[in-house]
């Protein structure tokens, strides 16, 4: 397959050199020391600490995995950890998410859980076998015993993720960190929250799932002002985060927080767990992404808005002909231009037109598109960017025993806090776009000052 | 070959399997979970859990008034990892603080 790589020397159409900027954090020549990773006994071209997933994606494979009941085709999707697609096997370690695990030179990554390879796994027959779904609570029931405990033997050796890996898990002692206040999620809002928090004089823990902080502002490919001076995205975020260590906060990046309790929170930051106890928890997490529902949407190739600007961040374009769609979201329209500049062929919907099926065997090869079925045609393309309303992440906060509701405006459900922040959980505080009408802006400043007085004050309300 | 919708990517849920489950009664979000699976996968409904409660809000009138309810771990995690932290967390303690305030209760 081409090269996806985008080459920097070659932009064009870049007239505020914007996306010439958002590329060159990365993309420039000096950036990340060349090395070669291995996949399914093929060697790859990467950038050291760059994520496998693109890769990968840059050497033009987009099919990295098989999917667990049909054995269809599976690819990233929204390259930020979120969903199942880009499972891999890195040095003999199952399910390793490709978007998240950094390429590192001999690194040996492999498909798992298809035969022989997820490029072309022959259970996929499963998938034409079981044409419209996987009725597991009436298949087999009008089958005598044998076949059935056949069939069952069957299903057994076939389900789960991966196999065991070759060497037993090593996990170091986990770091126990006591302070006032953790804030969940290091996007815009989450990175002000804290910086308000440590100016009220509070002891903050700040941890990002990602390697880096920023979030939305960090993946957009528009200017950002700091300080008087216009930036990318990526400046803006590295800018914002110096700030934030510079006032004293203990900040932990590529640190999930899986799990919280009144006693303490799970994080697991990158091989080891910590377990911080705060006094107060402040959910900034955001929201999820996905590609909406269409036709084989599941094929590789298929991403969100937001996968095919970090794939350009990293020097990658998803495709050389991409189709643009999705509800009106104005970064489409950077997007578009950007893919444009770096030399992708976009095509747009035109007015009432939707997306109504993704073409193509094992990955996207075109795109049935028209206002019905009726009048659908057939536009020739290598990648679909779908983009569909973003939905609050409210889990975290829910495990915490924040309510989470209907939020009828965006159609989804969001955390409950009141416009400073609060919840019904006197010790726990949500702000930003995982929060109920978590569109209007939010006065980070207020929610800071909410938590200080419940920390230093304990105020129950 | 008919293209299929999926809902949940994870556990394979189509579109088709979940609008056969709300036919055959399963009106609320829990019991279209606990019917077809979804959002028991890799990534726990960051997806799909949306997509199932519009689809049921299509059939039924209204989107639920509340989401199913989040389990950690939120972010799939080594079991080895979860075994790291011993008595840090320290369950027994939590447990047995529990069970002294239910006997303050009675």
């Amino acid at each position: 397959m081409a090269s996806r790589r985008i080459d920097v020397r070659a932009v064009s159409k870049d007239p505020t050199g914007q996306v010439l900027r958002a590329l060159y954090a990365y993309a420039s020549p000096d950036a990340g020391a060349p090395c070669t990773i291995e996949h399914d006994g093929r060697s790859i071209a990467a950038r050291e600490g760059e994520p496998i997933a693109l890769s990968l994606l840059g050497a033009g494979v987009d099919t990295l995995s098989r999917s667990v009941k049909f054995h269809r085709p599976r690819g990233p999707m929204c390259l930020r950890g979120n969903c199942e697609g880009c499972l891999v096997r890195v040095d003999g370690e199952p399910n390793r998410m490709a978007c998240a695990a950094p390429a590192r030179d001999g690194r040996e990554v492999r498909s798992q859980n298809s035969f022989p390879s997820a490029q072309l796994d022959v259970l996929r027959v499963t998938d034409w076998f079981f044409p419209k779904q996987f009725d597991h609570h009436h298949l087999m029931v009008r089958y005598g015993t044998t076949i059935n405990e056949v069939m069952q033997s069957f299903a057994r050796k076939m389900a789960g993720l991966g196999t065991l890996p070759e060497r037993p898990a090593e996990a170091p002692l986990p770091e126990e960190i006591d302070c006032d206040a953790l804030v969940v999620g290091l996007g815009p809002v989450g990175l002000s929250v804290a910086l308000a928090l440590a100016g009220e004089g509070l002891s903050v823990c700040a941890v990002e799932e990602e390697p880096f902080a920023g979030g939305l502002v960090r993946d957009s490919l528009q200017w950002h002002s700091r300080d008087g001076e216009r930036l990318c995205g990526a400046e803006a975020s590295d800018r914002d985060l110096a700030k934030l260590r510079a006032a004293g906060v203990s900040v932990r990046l590529s640190a999930s927080a899986c799990a919280t309790f009144d006693d303490g929170t799970i994080v697991i930051q990158s091989d080891r767990a910590l377990w911080v106890r705060a006094k107060a928890r402040v959910f900034t997490n955001g929201c999820h992404e996905s590609v909406g529902a269409f036709g084989d949407n599941d094929l590789p190739g298929v991403y969100t808005a937001r996968a095919a600007a970090r794939a350009l961040r990293y020097g990658v374009r998803v495709g050389e002909s991409v189709l643009v769609c999705g509800d009106e979201d104005p970064a489409l329209d950077a997007l578009s231009d950007a893919l444009s500049a770096v030399g992708a062929k976009v095509h747009r919907l035109t007015e009432g037109e939707r997306l109504l099926e993704a073409t193509g065997s094992s990955s996207v090869s075109g795109a049935l598109v028209g206002r019905d079925e009726r009048s659908a045609h057939k536009i020739k393309c290598d990648a679909i960017v779908a983009s569909t309303s973003r939905t609050p992440a409210f889990e975290l906060a829910g495990q915490a025993g924040v309510e989470a509701a209907q939020d009828l405006d965006r159609q989804c459900f969001a955390s409950w806090a009141d416009e400073l922040g609060r919840t019904q959980r006197s010790d726990v505080f949500v702000a930003g776009s995982v929060a109920h009408g978590g569109r209007s802006p939010v006065r980070e400043s207020a929610v800071a000052r909410s938590v200080r007085d419940y920390v230093t004050k304990g105020r129950v309300r | 070959m008919s293209a299929k919708v999926l809902l949940c990517r994870c556990e394979d849920v189509t579109l088709a399997e979940v609008e056969h489950a709300i036919e055959s009664g399963q009106h609320d979000i829990e019991s279209l979970k606990r019917f077809t699976g979804f959002g028991t996968g890799w990534c726990q409904g960051k997806q799909c859990l949306i997509a199932c409660a519009r689809v049921l809000a299509a059939r039924v009138g209204e989107l639920p008034l509340a989401p199913v309810t989040p389990r950690p771990p939120v972010h799939p995690m080594p079991l080895g990892m979860l075994a790291s932290l011993g008595d840090a967390v320290s369950v027994d303690r939590v447990a047995s603080e529990r069970a002294s305030e239910d006997e303050g209760e009675r």
